[in-house]
């Protein structure tokens, strides 16, 4: 509906409105406090992964000496599930951006548990907690040609919400061969008020790898083998997501909400994400 | 009266006592002020010379004595002057002063004529009139334009904007280009009582508030009030904005309209019932839609969602009558409907959206005069705003509904005696609420929203004005509002943990209350005159508002809704006080005033989170931080108000702010519409009777906005990291615009205008808002943010023709 809106906006400027890049636009914008930024997950039945950055000015160049040096490869990154306790190791890999990763090989991913991460870095310091809900199972999923075209389309999926229960729910996909993660589609996080107890179906709209380039394709096409990863998260992760989307889609939209604010579970000197999934996997061949 | 007095004491054998006695000098002293301040009634009406119809709101004003009066409804006026020679003005924008001098011996009748500045050649009389003179008058902040005047400014596209007009006067800031929401004093845009023939409208804009739903050929004049406002008038906590439309000529047939190049108009009013009554009906319709479709292909080439299937176009109708019953009682009848509709289509995957909205209202008035000076009005409204959003695709559908409607009855009684005034009366109205009715279907799922189907409530107010002159110079207009609330069931509230389960559902049966509120509201002018042409005046005014708006976005737009106070969600409440000189000189036509005011308002409300999450995720109460505003200023005025060039200049300084615990880390932090200056120049200039010429200038400083300092990387995504909210500005607003209007008089004495108008006539890219856009790849390591600035409006010339006959 936002970007209907915007369209509408768009529209009601009609011939007049003019776009212009102004370069002299005087902005002394200050500099922000240093922050450690996580952008971490621990999946049902997996070790937990976290990608360490740091926060940078906002007209700070970006080129690959740069990027490294957000990387906070010296960070010691401790991660407790209220029993045991370890210290993730750090790992290069090209599948993520930036291309480290720490990743833990003791402390596995369950039901019931809090899970505890914090992260050191020069004298400063960040936690979050995040548990993993039970996983929710897909009844079917299924891929439906868009009319007017022969070879782009959606994929469905239905499932039945649990009844008695709050659940928040995210989808990523990724196109086995062509995708080098999971990435999240278009709706990154949901809430069961609308169908709470009930069977419910929605589609799949393909998110982006950033949504530096959202103008991207939202179909999948014929030929792809897509794996789907169907996840539940606590209420705290669900808040993350929808403040995060309004974000990374609204950001220039004059009429979304002036009150720009990620609510990030990190505290301390960090922003970003830590986050627990119940996730079950499916893998749709489109013929 | 008095004069009874003194003979009956005469004959009193008492009183002869007395007067040989030692209390003669006492009892001199006491009676020979009554004996020559023996006053005396001049009564009568004012008619325009030209058309013979009745005025009313003139202004009648004694220079000796500084007293004042208007006509009332009728065009009927009272005054009661001491004996002797007086020199009295009767004065009415857009016509002639009538100066008179009067030897006041006995009571006497006057018929009094104005004459139509129209009519005298080459000049013109162009001013935001104060509702009255404007030093002798008891009301601060407050302001008058005339439909004549509305015309003679340049517009946009040569549709003439009242409101747009009013954001000319010190005080009134606009939102932002474009945008129907105004600001009063720092108060938000919801915060403005909008009447129309004394009922409210809740959103006064076309096409997301590019125009006003007000037809300029309907509106007979348009007038705000800012401070001191009268107890009669609540639940705004920060303006009164009254619009009166025109009811029909007593005469004859008129017929009027207007060509232009996006809408037309047209109103045709006279007289029925042999005279005894008036009506006037008028319409207005855009074309817009015939731009629309080719735009949408042009601008969005790129953007393949965005094809075909795309309409817009607004249209309105305006109803007015009025009759007169016997010499003592008046009806009149007003009623406005309204729509916008837009509808964006998207071809190859079968989606339609559609965004529908308007107000409709009907007010019945009835005017009683009581023994020549007490007048009794009572008016019966409905009101009604809602819009319908909706998108479909394929098999999914999603609508959202939303209105408010009311039904008020109002009832107020005045006596005047002189300079003295007192009015009293009450009002209630019951308002249904729908914040959010809405219906998602997917394939054959149907989505739980309907838990928020309809809120009711009633608010009332009893309430009472005073004006009594203290002593020749000071003068004190007082009055008491007592208003109260009540939400009021059916109403199904949910109640859940802290981990968003829904542990509680309670339903309220219909007319328990909920939530009561009630609030007491002073409000004072008080009023120090040096003599004609100077004076001091202070006030104050509390204001409860109960009705809210929820705003999803920076702008206003047609989908903001509409919520009630709740046992979760407190009324507003405004405190305003202010202080302001008056001043008029070389004889009357210059006006100069300066006002200070500082406004403080309790239980603003931001929605942290926008409208639509709130009606899916929980109770239209939560989600809502509550804070305070503040906001202070000075506003500097200078008009010219006759001759060949008229016009005035106005300017404010002033600053608004906010505190919300959960916004800002709980700092306070400019509103979005602070503005530390705020300047206005209109000029007119009549040249003869054919040609005459305007501009106005305006010039702003840039809107408060939110910009990030810094930012980082989430699952490959660069995310913003924001800086203290609104603690940057963007660059300065400024435009001039010029109107040439060519009058054409045909033999019959039928008149007919051309008017070219150029809207930024300078060209300035002004920007509506900025925004950083980044691009590139990280996985290729690069990445470019440039801040990028929107800008609505550039030149726009623009021709019409309006017509009367």
């Amino acid at each position: 509906m936002k970007e209907f809106l915007y369209c509408f906006s768009i529209l009601t400027i009609f011939c007049v409105g003019t776009t212009s890049c102004y370069n002299d636009l005087n902005l002394n914008l200050p500099e922000p406090d240093d922050k450690i930024v996580i952008d971490g997950w621990i999946d049902y039945g997996q070790f937990a992964k976290v990608l360490l950055t740091s926060n940078s000015a906002y007209f700070s160049t970006i080129d690959s000496a740069s990027i490294r040096a957000l990387v906070l490869t010296r960070a010691k990154v401790i991660l407790t599930d209220g029993e045991k306790s370890e210290i993730l190791i750090l790992r290069k890999n090209e599948n993520y951006f930036p291309p480290f990763i720490f990743e833990g090989n003791e402390i596995i991913g369950d039901t019931g548990k809090t899970y505890t991460l914090t992260a050191e870095y020069g004298g400063k310091s960040a936690w979050a907690c995040t548990t993993i809900p039970p996983a929710v199972k897909l009844d079917t999923v299924y891929f439906k040609l868009e009319s007017e075209s022969d070879s782009l389309g959606t994929i469905y999926v239905e499932f039945r919400d649990p009844p008695g229960v709050k659940n928040y729910y995210r989808i990523l996909t990724m196109r086995i061969g062509k995708d080098l993660r999971y990435y999240s589609t278009m709706i990154m996080a949901m809430d069961d008020a609308l169908f709470s107890g009930q069977k419910f179906g929605f589609s799949l709209s393909r998110g982006p790898d950033s949504f530096l380039s959202s103008a991207g394709n939202e179909y999948f096409k014929l030929g792809d083998s897509v794996s789907i990863k169907f996840c539940t998260i606590d209420k705290t992760q669900y808040d993350f997501w929808k403040s995060f989307q309004n974000e990374v889609l609204n950001v220039s939209n004059p009429f979304a909400s002036s009150l720009s604010t990620i609510n990030s579970p990190v505290q301390g000197d960090g922003l970003g994400i830590w986050g627990g999934y119940g996730v079950s996997y499916y893998t749709l061949k489109i013929k | 009266m008095r004069v009874t007095v003194y003979i009956h004491l005469f004959n009193n054998q008492l009183f002869k006592k007395v007067l040989k006695g030692q209390l003669y000098i006492l009892l001199l002293f006491l009676f020979l002020p009554r004996l020559y301040s023996q006053e005396l009634v001049i009564k009568g009406n004012v008619y325009n010379k030209i058309t013979h119809q009745i005025i009313t709101a003139v202004s009648i004003y004694d220079r000796t004595t500084l007293r004042g009066t208007t006509t009332d409804n009728s065009g009927n006026f009272k005054i009661s002057l001491p004996r002797g020679e007086h020199k009295i003005v009767f004065s009415y924008t857009g016509f002639e002063h009538n100066d008179t001098i009067i030897f006041l011996y006995e009571n006497i009748e006057l018929s009094v004529p104005l004459t139509p500045l129209t009519v005298s050649v080459n000049e013109v009389t162009i001013s935001a009139d104060r509702l009255r003179d404007h030093v002798s008058s008891l009301l601060m902040g407050s302001f008058t334009l005339t439909n004549k005047e509305m015309k003679m400014l340049p517009s946009l596209l040569g549709e003439t904007d009242p409101i747009k007009l009013l954001q000319l006067t010190p005080g009134v800031q606009s939102g932002s280009e474009g945008n129907i929401g105004f600001y009063v004093r720092g108060g938000g845009t919801d915060q403005n009582l909008i009447l129309y023939d004394n009922t409210l409208l809740y959103n006064p804009g076309h096409l997301l508030g590019f125009f006003s739903v007000f037809n300029p050929e309907i509106i007979k004049d348009i007038s705000i009030i800012k401070s001191g406002i009268p107890a009669q008038y609540g639940g705004k906590a920060s303006s009164v904005i009254m619009l009166d439309s025109f009811k029909g000529n007593r005469d004859s047939i008129d017929v009027k309209g207007s060509l232009g190049i996006i809408s037309s108009r047209l109103s045709i009013g006279g007289p029925v019932f042999k005279k005894r009554g008036t009506f006037v009906l008028g319409a207005r319709r855009t074309y817009l839609e015939l731009f629309v479709e080719p735009l949408i292909r042009k601008i969005v080439k790129s953007k393949s969602f965005l094809q075909n299937k795309s309409r817009y176009n607004f249209y309105d109708f305006n109803a007015g009558a009025s009759l007169k019953i016997s010499n003592l009682d008046n009806l009149t009848f007003s009623g406005y409907f309204g729509r916008d509709n837009f509808t964006l289509g998207r071809t190859g995957i079968d989606q339609q959206n559609s965004l529908k909205w308007g107000n409709s209202l009907a007010s019945l008035n009835w005017d009683h005069k009581i023994n020549g000076n007490g007048e009794w009005n009572t008016n019966i409204s409905w009101t009604r705003y809602n819009f319908e959003l909706s998108g479909s695709q394929s098999s999914y559908f999603f609508g959202l509904y939303s209105s408010i409607e009311d039904y008020t009855v109002k009832s107020n009684v005045l006596f005047k005696q002189n300079e003295k005034q007192i009015s009293t009366g009450f009002e209630l109205t019951k308002h249904s609420f729908i914040p959010n009715r809405i219906d998602a279907r997917a394939d054959s799922y149907i989505l739980n929203f309907e838990q928020f189907s309809t809120m009711n409530a009633v608010e009332g107010a009893l309430f009472c004005d005073g004006t009594i002159p203290l002593s020749s110079k000071l003068s004190i207009s007082a009055g008491l509002r007592l208003s109260f609330f009540d939400h009021r069931g059916p109403y199904r509230k949910i109640e859940s943990n802290s981990l968003g389960q829904v542990t509680d559902t309670l339903d309220y049966p219909r007319g328990k209350s909920l939530a009561f509120f009630a609030y007491p509201e002073p409000r004072i002018v008080l009023k120090y005159q040096f003599n004609p042409y100077n004076s001091i005046k202070a006030s104050f005014m509390r204001i409860a508002q109960y009705v809210h708006l929820a705003t999803s976005a920076s702008a206003s737009l047609p989908t903001d809704i509409w919520i009630p106070s709740t046992s979760g969600l407190k009324p507003l409440i405004g405190d305003q006080v202010s202080l302001g000189y008056f001043k008029n000189f070389l004889n009357r036509n210059f006006d100069f005033s300066a006002e200070l005011y500082y406004k403080k308002m309790n239980n603003q409300l931001e929605f942290l989170q926008g409208v639509i999450y709130n009606s899916i995720e929980g109770n239209m109460d939560e989600n809502i931080a509550v804070g305070y505003g503040q906001s202070y200023g000075v506003e500097l005025y200078l008009q010219i108000k006759s001759g060949k060039s008229t016009g005035w200049i106005s300017y404010t300084l002033s600053r608004a702010e906010q505190k919300f615990n959960e916004i800002n880390e709980g700092y306070i932090y400019p509103a979005k519409y602070d503005r530390r200056h705020d300047v206005a120049i209109t000029y007119v200039r009549k040249f003869n009777q054919k040609w005459s010429a305007s501009a106005v200038f305006i010039y702003t400083s840039g809107n408060a906005y939110t910009l990030p300092i810094g930012r980082y990387i989430i699952q490959g995504s660069v995310v913003n990291q924001y800086g203290s909210v609104n603690s940057f500005r963007m660059p300065a607003y400024n435009r001039l615009d010029v109107s040439l209007n060519r009058t054409i008089i045909t033999k019959k004495n039928r008149t007919s205008e051309l008017i070219f108008s150029v809207y930024n006539i300078y060209n300035r890219a002004n920007p509506y808002f900025i925004y950083f856009q980044a691009s590139g790849d990280l996985d290729k390591y690069s990445l470019e943010v440039k801040p990028v600035v929107v800008s609505l409006f550039p030149i726009i010339p623009s021709v019409s023709w309006s017509f009367k006959f």
